[in-house]
């Protein structure tokens, strides 16, 4: 778009989206500075928390002494399971409801519409039963099925898949390809990108997710990282230090994933309008 | 005639995986939780006798505890629904609009307003609680640098209330600004080029080009906010408990306390049924609404 802008309206736009960009990283920078302090700092002013000196005692504190890296390893292993599981079970699903003629075919695709309307939080009650009567409550499956159930990534990948030209089946099928082989050598190579996405997505919501896990987990020892940081804030001690590196550690790989992934990411979004 | 049979299977065999776990983890807990509601449900007692519609009738009778705090917490998050959704979708256009605009450092911008949107409820309501505290936090360090008032902001019900929105607000509205920029660049360019031969200014523009190209998009992001504010849970549980009282509580913390601080399963079940139903039942509202003269 080429629009004469005065320089009155460019001053304008660039102090507020500056002013805007301050306050949407500042909450995020106090942390960061907050936990490079000593614990039981004090300030007199609020601007010392920006100042030197800065060390990281904290972090070696907080990782010796803390559960800290064993929920860390928690958050991992449930993320890590949820994204791979959704990764090969969804395309999979999404192959065949793209590809193959079967029965009933438009009532799974119904059902999976369905389903994705279904208000998880408002599951949680019937949920918590049956994972009880599995046996599964505080242990990793318990905080992993739940997980896999949702079909979000089947709906984005068919949309996806649909794209693909049906020559290219076509051609497979009179190379004497079956069915698995176009899947895996056609249909996964041409779709990085949107499995890329979807699986950066289920990890970070998995890295996330908190209601869950506060319900499904009963000892501190199964506690993934959201369940477990606000239990370093202490209502009567005015010390923030360790409760924003806790904070700060928690957040940092999904800050890193962020980081690396943006294009994904954005990508992403475009093409499916999924929560991060 | 074996060979014929597998190839019948195989499409089964793809979808089988995941079909399982949507039925056992989805699906099922939607039925299972309707068979709850009808039942007094107890974990800790051995019977749970069928009670038909008694659960339902108790949030429906006047005179109840579930009735009054059933409904306060229905209201509440209400409440919480109408004051965060326009937020969230007004400053996500507004976001989306800075970031599409010739502006320097687009790229970091943008990252800047979505890095909020990656982190956990945990973490945004913890450097929240401690940016709004009363004694020691930055925003009343700013009310008295302009000669302000200290605000408790936490522990009285309309500062809570800002609190909770604010701190949504700041945590998600960058997600909605992705979603209306992507709806931002599929706008044909052509379309600007001859309103401006026409004259059009960018006010005139915006009114006429930019927000009727974006009304599909504003309908999908609507429906997707207001449900995800329905479902609001961390962010009062963690910063203000719910209180002053029961000011701030909402629906899925009143649910997730009757089922597992009061024990009562099946109450609550009946309480999930009715606040999806009302959530389905507004969605389908907003999108009858708005996609009244929606045109592609």
């Amino acid at each position: 778009m080429e629009n004469k802008t005065s320089p009155t309206a460019k001053v304008l736009k660039y102090s507020f989206s500056y002013l805007l960009a301050i306050l949407f990283i500042f909450p995020i920078l106090w942390m960061l500075f907050a936990s490079l302090k000593p614990s039981g700092y004090h300030v007199s002013q609020i601007i010392e928390w920006f100042l030197p000196p800065y060390s990281f005692a904290n972090y070696f504190e907080v990782i010796a002494s803390a559960p800290v890296l064993k929920w860390m390893l928690n958050s991992f292993i449930v993320s890590a399971s949820v994204t791979f599981i959704v990764i090969i079970f969804d395309s999979l699903a999404a192959f065949a409801l793209s590809v193959i003629d079967f029965k009933h075919k438009n009532l799974v695709f119904i059902l999976f519409t369905i389903g994705l309307m279904v208000p998880t939080e408002a599951n949680i009650v019937a949920l918590f039963d049956i994972i009880q009567k599995l046996g599964l409550v505080n242990s990793y499956p318990g905080l992993i099925l739940p997980r896999i159930a949702i079909p979000l990534g089947i709906i984005i990948l068919k949309e996806f898949f649909d794209a693909i030209p049906r020559d290219l089946i076509d051609s497979a099928r009179i190379d004497g390809c079956g069915l698995f082989r176009i899947y895996f050598s056609i249909f996964m190579p041409l779709s990085k990108a949107a499995i890329a996405s979807i699986g950066i997505f289920t990890f970070i919501q998995a890295w996330n997710a908190f209601l869950w896990p506060f319900i499904a987990i009963m000892s501190k020892e199964m506690f993934t990282l959201p369940v477990g940081v606000p239990t370093f804030t202490d209502a009567y001690t005015p010390d923030y230090s360790i409760p924003m590196t806790v904070n700060m550690i928690a957040s940092l790989p999904a800050i890193a994933a962020f980081l690396l992934f943006q294009k994904q990411i954005i990508q992403g979004i475009k093409f499916t309008g999924i929560k991060g | 005639m074996f060979k014929k049979y597998l190839r019948k299977l195989t499409p089964y065999l793809f979808i089988t995986p995941h079909l399982i776990f949507f039925t056992a983890f989805l699906a099922f807990p939607a039925f299972y939780g309707i068979y709850i509601s009808l039942h007094k449900w107890e974990p800790l007692s051995f019977n749970k006798p069928f009670i038909g519609l008694a659960n339902y009738q108790k949030l429906f009778t006047s005179g109840t505890l579930q009735n009054r705090y059933f409904w306060n917490a229905l209201v509440n998050t209400l409440q919480f629904v109408i004051f965060s959704v326009p937020a969230l979708v007004l400053i996500g256009l507004l976001l989306a609009i800075l970031v599409d605009s010739k502006i320097k450092y687009k790229g970091l911008f943008r990252s800047i307003f979505y890095t909020p949107v990656i982190l956990s409820v945990t973490s945004v309501t913890l450097i929240w609680m401690w940016m709004l505290d009363s004694q020691t936090g930055l925003i009343n360090y700013f009310f008295n640098q302009l000669g302000l008032e200290s605000v408790a902001w936490l522990s009285r019900e309309t500062p809570a209330w800002i609190s909770l929105v604010v701190t949504t607000v700041w945590w998600t509205a960058g997600h909605n600004m992705l979603l209306f920029l992507a709806g931002l660049q599929d706008i044909p360019q052509h379309l600007y080029e001859a309103a401006k031969i026409d004259g059009a200014s960018i006010f005139e523009q915006f009114w006429y080009i930019t927000l009727p190209s974006l009304k599909p998009t504003t309908l999908f992001v609507t429906v997707m906010t207001t449900v995800a504010s329905f479902n609001v849970f961390g962010q009062p549980f963690m910063m203000t408990q719910g209180g002053p009282g029961r000011s701030t509580q909402v629906a899925i913390m009143y649910i997730q306390q009757e089922a597992f601080t009061n024990y009562k399963m099946g109450s609550a079940a009946a309480m999930a049924i009715v606040v999806s139903l009302f959530i389905i039942i507004i969605g389908i509202f907003q999108f009858k609404i708005m996609s009244s003269d929606v045109k592609y």
